[in-house]
């Protein structure tokens, strides 16, 4: 899988740095730290065509810049609802 | 070409999770952010304890020392999104809105960073953004936040 993000910590007690590859869910847009051989399922989204974070709600396909319109459209239904100056 | 900005926050660590900084849409004038960087270290005296830091989304801003985001190139226009830090009264976190959520030794230092296309998005809806929390059931601590984003 393509990295889509990339993490480092720092910490003096430890040999080395700690790097990570982060992907990003794409239908909620949460950071998820890659850890090879963790065993934790994650899902894939044929519609996005990229990983999701295996989470409950994103194994339905909602692509996150749908949220982000939904989000934004709720603002502007509740501007439409105030009174003209 | 997006704008690009940066802004800190600091805190003191509590028994329940409190905001070191908060990024928000101002309500005059709406626009997404794209946050594709942000570091987290203690700043105070560390200490052998783990501490549970979180990036979640926030619908209000809660009340905070306003900060003015730096412009990483100083012919940009001042910033659309709000910055507050060090928050008196928390922000409005959406359950199970968390962005990341890492468990970090107070000796150690974390940063983030975005590949061009993948950050965190903050809608252009008022007061909704992202806020970086922690909490630790006995350290008292200071730690900071750095984010930097584009607009």
């Amino acid at each position: 899988m393509r990295g889509e993000g990339y993490l480092i910590i720092v910490d003096p007690d430890a040999r080395s740095p700690v790097e990570r590859s982060t992907f990003m869910c794409c239908h909620c847009n949460k950071i998820i730290i890659v850890k090879p051989g963790s065993g934790t399922e994650r899902g894939w989204c044929h519609n996005c065509g990229t990983a999701h974070c295996g989470g409950p709600k994103c194994w339905e396909c909602v692509p996150f810049e749908a949220k982000l319109e939904e989000w934004e459209g709720r603002r502007r239904l509740w501007q439409s609802f105030r009174p003209a100056p | 070409m997006s704008a690009k900005y940066t802004a800190s926050g600091s805190q003191t660590l509590t028994t329940s999770a409190t905001t070191a900084l908060g990024l928000t849409a101002a309500t005059a004038s709406l626009r997404r952010a794209f946050i594709g960087e942000f570091i987290i270290a203690d700043v105070g005296t560390p200490a052998d304890n783990v501490v549970l830091h979180t990036a979640q989304r926030i619908t209000a801003a809660g009340t905070a020392t306003a900060v003015t985001p730096t412009k990483i190139d100083p012919a940009d226009a001042a910033s659309d999104t709000v910055a507050g830090e060090n928050h008196t009264a928390e922000p409005t976190y959406t359950a199970s809105e968390e962005v990341l959520e890492v468990a970090l030794n107070t000796r150690a230092t974390f940063r983030w960073v975005a590949a061009p296309g993948f950050e965190i998005v903050i809608p252009a809806t008022n007061v909704n953004g992202i806020g970086f929390k922690a909490l630790h059931a006995s350290a008292t601590t200071d730690w900071r936040v750095t984010a930097a984003w584009r607009e």
